[in-house]
């Protein structure tokens, strides 16, 4: 969707915002309604939906896979997500054929950028290492299926929801011929008549609520803005994607990404404001997600999550 | 495991002829004239309609308007994961499939020098795929009130040992099982679209037609109450 604001409006949102009032009606470090929904799909291992202001759809998938790798070619253990963002044309013709990959691929890098220490900052992320050479590989596959501003927002806030909905199977590692391992799902038995294939594997959860997150912060005339919509969009000097993630030892936040994008021009002393926005606004999400998480009903599994 | 159980039920507990629920919902996307998110149990299809509107000289019809359509799938739809959502053989080949046939159902004639684009997003795959994105963009057709014969419907079948089997799920469209996916206009003998795949003995290929074609009628019954109370909803916008 393209946006064609004549400059009276541009300046009028943009003296707006100096003044900390936004058009519909928000502060400059206000988010909009954020909806999120987890379990929506039963064909993925972790899967969640959210929806920004209602109009910005993101939808996540994980898929495990068990990889194989050489530990000799990686000097240090490498983390295990890989993250994958594409624009669905049903956001916007804009995006038909090749048109979205651009910008996918930008988010992409800088999501596996702010996800670079993943290892060092989810507690129990380094359980997905199995054994010496094999790994459980978590593919982290986003789909913008509408488009109204703030994407890489509405894509972090899915990442956790989706690795916090995801089960990763348990698994038991024993030594195999010729220096190999096997690797078993884990079935713990609980009595009953059951034969040994239909145990239900024993899972795990992994542990986000420490999880960085990518958050835009805009530069709109002397003003910082997050979560901005088509509108605030056109009126950007320069954007910032910054990387978030909770420090749980010392009760703060860690910068794991600063990336500047679309270009811009940008003083020293502003990447300082726009950072200290940026976790002061991670602080308000973190509180946000994790009080939804606590209080979000289980849904079965398989439901209509659109209608 | 045997496709029909001997008591004659399916895998997911169907007979053979019966179809999955069907959930709709229209007017979900606020930048799209149309737009429709559809289910087959648990195949669930996206789709979106943006047009009619001028077309770039590349694609321009002096007589009629081009349609332009896109299928993707997102890269967790299926069992396994994909690499690309789009752009593959079979992504293009589903794609000038759909062109093909919303090309007899829109009245073209309407809109000359204009272009409808299409786009369908399967964000989860599970069986009779191509037949769900016809279904789904029927109805988002009709959702962005563009002149049409009517409304489309289509249903994939194969056939187990000389039974038809309808409306198959991916554990059914195995490589072996030959599968007829069928398009018509409102159920009547109107075929717009028909695509075969793996090898079919001759004899079969009127029992599965005529179960396709029956279960086209059956799909259209349902779209056609959906379409109906979407309008009746929309009424009171509508100043009627």
């Amino acid at each position: 969707m393209e946006v064609h604001i004549s400059d009276d409006e541009k300046l009028f949102l943009i003296s707006g915002v100096e003044q900390d009032i936004r058009n519909d009606g928000r502060t400059c470090a206000d988010f909009r309604t954020i909806v999120l929904e987890r379990g929506v799909l039963s064909g993925t291992n972790g899967s969640c939906r959210v929806q920004l202001g209602q109009t910005t759809d993101v939808l996540a998938g994980i898929k495990l896979e068990l990889e194989s790798f050489d530990p000799a070619a990686e000097k240090e253990a490498k983390q295990p997500m890989s993250f994958h963002v594409d624009f669905s044309a049903n956001a916007s013709s804009q995006f038909a054929g090749k048109g979205g990959d651009q910008y996918g691929e930008e988010i992409s890098a800088a999501f596996q950028v702010a996800f670079s220490r993943s290892l060092d900052i989810l507690p129990n992320l380094s359980k997905t290492l199995l054994a010496e050479g094999y790994r459980w590989k978590i593919n982290v596959d986003l789909s913008v299926l509408q488009w109204a501003g703030s994407v890489p927002d509405a894509c972090s806030l899915a990442i956790i929801g989706a690795l916090s909905d995801l089960e990763v199977p348990e698994v038991e590692v024993a030594p195999d011929d010729g220096g190999k391992v096997s690797i078993v799902l884990k079935r713990p038995r609980t009595g009953g008549n059951m034969r040994d294939e239909e145990v239900p594997v024993a899972m795990w959860k992994l542990d986000v609520q420490s999880c960085p997150m990518l958050l835009t912060v805009s530069k709109i005339g002397s003003a910082n803005l997050v979560d901005c919509s088509p509108e605030e969009e056109c009126c950007i000097r320069s954007q910032l994607l910054i990387g978030v993630a909770k420090n749980l030892n010392v009760d703060d936040y860690d910068i794991t990404c600063i990336k500047q994008h679309g270009g811009g021009l940008l003083e020293m002393e502003s990447i300082q404001d726009m950072t200290e926005l940026a976790s002061k606004t991670a602080g308000g999400l973190y509180q946000a997600i994790e009080k939804r998480l606590k209080t979000e009903e289980k849904r079965k599994p398989g439901h209509s999550f659109l209608l | 495991m045997s496709i029909i159980s001997e008591h004659g039920f399916r895998m997911d507990g169907r007979r053979p002829a019966q179809i999955r629920n069907i959930n709709t919902r229209l007017g979900l996307n606020r930048n799209a004239e149309g737009s429709c998110y559809l289910e087959h149990g648990n195949t669930k299809v996206l789709c979106a309609v943006y047009g009619p509107y001028e077309s770039k000289a590349s694609k321009r019809l002096e007589d009629r308007c081009a349609i332009v359509c896109q299928y993707s799938t997102t890269t967790f739809s299926g069992l396994e994961r994909k690499n690309r959502p789009r752009g593959d053989r079979k992504s293009t080949e589903i794609s000038r499939l759909l062109e093909k046939a919303f090309e007899s159902v829109i009245l073209t004639e309407s809109f000359p020098r204009s272009q409808i684009d299409i786009f369908c997003e399967v964000i989860q795959g599970d069986g009779s795929n191509l037949a769900a994105c016809v279904n789904a963009t029927s109805l988002a057709l009709a959702d962005a009130g563009i002149p049409m014969k009517g409304i489309a419907s289509a249903a994939t079948c194969g056939i187990v040992e000389t039974k038809p089997i309808v409306d198959l799920t991916s554990r059914e469209e195995t490589d072996l099982l030959p599968r007829v996916t069928l398009a018509t206009i409102c159920g009547r003998d109107e075929v717009i679209l028909v695509e075969l795949q793996n090898r079919l003995h001759i004899d079969h290929l009127s029992v599965v037609m005529d179960a396709a074609k029956a279960t086209c009628a059956d799909v259209y019954e349902c779209l056609a109450v959906v379409a109906q109370q979407h309008l009746k909803a929309c009424a009171p916008i509508l100043g009627n």
